[in-house]
């Protein structure tokens, strides 16, 4: 206890030297806790972003849409053919010029299929989903995201409301016109694209109206049994469209979960490069309180000369100053968390629109006090294993 | 008389890579229990090296020391700092006291490597700073203090430990002849309450002072002078 105290009032009487050498860990600790915190924070956002879109979907695409474009045979098929596909979901996608009577705005219509809502968990906010008869007499009805709403219909309930769809075609413009049913919102906010910006029509009248796309199709995605046959189930599609793209590897069969975990892995590998550049400057650190230390050993060569010559032991004088670069760098690890939370929850609120999210959990925090108390014990080593080999007559002549 | 400390054919030998200084060549000679002790002699002739030896402050080259009947020159470190913190008290001619800390905190640093309590520390701290003369100067830095009352902390400190040896390097040689005197009255009352003492000195003006007064010249012994029993009451 009394050593604490005696390394404290020593840190003390140096004020300058010791703030100086705890700079560098400062430094170090507020660089490596900031990317850490922003890495698990990031992560964190990325993960609850995707995984709401299901992560029993399977994405199917194709690189080449003129030679072999996605059929809507494919899907009947797929849910057929793959016991481990429960269902799927084809889409019709195209971006247009919407239009109301009040605005307009360029965004992207989907065709969509029956239970379409349900299978996304998008939430009706008003009006009603499509009926069946809106899908089997290809009505020409819309079902229009909130945030398109806010855009189109300032200050109204849009149910009701006509919506027009403009296609250039050649050079003349057609006017395609909707009667608004229901108003939805997707719950999640997608970075990419917000399904509360898009307007949802029947597949059917899409097809017939807008896209003309005889039999081709935008988007599939299969949805498979459970989780865990997701593997499976993208290995029973595989083998279909191996045969329908003609031994051609023109396609691509992804999965959420899997993207997400690609995405985990790259910022977790991005985080982990940036954490070791940073750890760099604690090495740095840890050196610059090993240096400090050493000169604070040979300028007090006299006080421990005649510590030793009272009766201190070399244990005492070790401890002495192993304490004292424990504190300094332990000292400088509080000092360096407390900065990263400043710096990371200034950062996202400067830097909104990049999306930042930073997250110091208990983990974090704890490794930066045992990694800075850690340095201090390393650097401390050699220094204060110098000072208690000193002989005390020859510390005591020191001049 | 008990003999407490026994030096036999002790040498020091400093090696300074193309010549090597014999600074003792083969000193023998004992203290006995409550003695004082004079060495004296010229400047450079190995004082010095020998009370260090003495104080366990430092290894001789070649040669045998016991204090209180163990030979102690073998001893490794650690064991050498319990003795030095529990049985000798060192008084150096420059003081030697740690400057940024107050006179009582001075006085009580041995008692803490000897693991005392806190209060007893500080009953014992202040009763030796009010033995030398110093209860009022309890919380002075000695930068705030002159060459004399410095020189009486540092005595006070070194009978933190209710050591049984005092040994003094030229306790006088940096004080005035009045100071000097203050601080030999110390030793002379020390020596009553039953401490051993050893003081090198160059002041012929101690000479009276001890039971024994043992002359060096160039690392050897050149006379030892023992009084008549009973004459230093
Ligand atoms: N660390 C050392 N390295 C080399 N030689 C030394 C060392 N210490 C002492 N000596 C030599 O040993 C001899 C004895 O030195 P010592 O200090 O014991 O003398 P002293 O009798 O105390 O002198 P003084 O009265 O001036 O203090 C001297 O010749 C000195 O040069
Ligand atoms: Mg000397």
């Amino acid at each position: 206890m009394e050593v604490i105290i005696e390394a404290l009032r020593s840190l003390w009487n140096n004020k300058m030297r010791t703030i100086l050498s705890m700079l560098g860990i400062v430094i170090g600790i507020t660089s490596v806790v900031s990317i850490a915190a922003l890495g698990e924070g990031t992560t964190a956002s990325v993960t609850e972003s995707i995984s709401s879109l299901g992560a029993k979907n399977i994405t199917i695409s194709s690189f080449s849409s003129y030679a072999y474009p996605l059929l809507y045979s494919y899907g009947m098929d797929i849910e057929e053919m793959c016991p481990n596909v429960e269902n799927t979901i084809v889409t019709l996608q195209g971006n247009y010029t919407i239009k109301s009577d009040y605005g307009d705005d360029s965004e992207t219509v989907l065709g969509i299929e029956e239970e379409y809502m349900d299978v996304m968990q998008y939430d009706i906010l008003s009006g009603s989903d499509f009926s069946e008869e809106d899908h089997l007499n290809k009505n020409s009805v819309a079902i229009i995201g909130n945030v398109l709403a806010e855009t189109l219909y300032p200050d109204m309930d849009p149910v009701g409301q006509m919506v027009y769809v403009i296609q250039d075609i050649g050079n003349f413009t057609k006017k395609n016109s909707f009667e608004i049913v229901g108003v939805m919102e997707s719950g999640t906010t997608n970075q990419f694209s917000d399904p509360s910006n898009f307007l949802y029509i029947p597949f059917s009248t899409a097809e017939a109206r807008i896209f003309q796309s005889q039999g081709e199709i935008s988007n599939l995605v299969a949805v498979a049994s459970s989780e865990d046959t997701v593997s499976k189930a993208m290995k029973e599609i595989d083998y279909y469209l191996y045969r329908e793209f003609d031994g051609k590897e023109y396609y691509r069969i992804s999965n959420q979960q899997q993207i997400l975990n690609v995405m985990n892995d790259t910022l977790g590998l991005i985080s982990f490069v940036l954490i070791a550049v940073a750890a760099i400057s604690l090495f740095v650190g840890g050196i610059g309180i090993m240096n400090i230390m050493l000169v604070s050993v040979t300028e007090r060569t006299r006080e421990i000369g005649i510590k030793m010559a009272i009766g201190a032991s070399r244990k005492r004088i070790l401890t002495e100053f192993l304490v004292e670069s424990v504190l300094i760098t332990f000292i400088a690890g509080i000092i360096g968390i407390l900065l990263a939370l400043a710096l990371t929850s200034s950062l996202e609120h400067i830097a909104t629109s990049m999306s930042l999210h930073a997250r110091l959990s208990p983990e974090i925090a704890i490794i930066a006090f045992l990694v800075s108390a850690g340095i201090g014990l390393l650097s401390g080593l050699y220094p204060a294993n110098k000072a208690s080999r000193l002989s005390p007559i020859e510390a005591l002549r020191y001049e | 008389m008990r003999i407490v400390m026994h030096l036999e054919e002790i040498w020091k030998t400093y090696d300074m890579g193309e010549v090597k200084v014999d600074a003792l060549k083969g000193v023998t000679f004992s203290v006995g229990e409550g003695e004082i002790v004079i060495i004296i002699g010229p400047s450079g002739s190995g004082k010095s090296t020998l009370l260090h030896i003495l104080g366990c402050l430092d290894n001789s080259t070649k040669g045998r020391l016991d204090i209180d009947g163990i030979d102690v020159s073998k001893y490794k470190s650690k064991k050498l700092s319990k003795i030095r913190n529990s049985k000798i008290g060192f008084v150096f001619q420059r003081y030697n006291l740690l400057p940024k800390l107050s006179a009582f905190e001075n006085v009580e640093l041995p008692m803490i490597y000897s693991h005392m309590n806190r209060s007893e520390r500080r009953k014992k701290a202040l009763g030796l700073l009010e033995l030398v003369g110093l209860g009022d100067r309890v919380n002075h830095k000695p930068s705030q203090l002159s060459g004399g009352q410095q020189q009486r902390v540092a005595i006070a400190r070194a009978l933190s430990n209710d050591p049984a040896f005092i040994l003094a390097d030229e306790p006088t040689g940096n004080l005035d002849t009045k100071s000097g005197e203050e601080i030999e009255n110390l030793f002379l009352k020390l020596n009553k309450m039953g401490k051993t003492i050893v003081i090198v000195t160059h002041d012929m003006e101690m000479m009276p002072l001890g039971s024994k007064v043992v002359r060096i010249r160039d690392g050897e012994i050149e006379s030892t002078e023992v009084k008549e029993i009973g004459s230093n009451n």
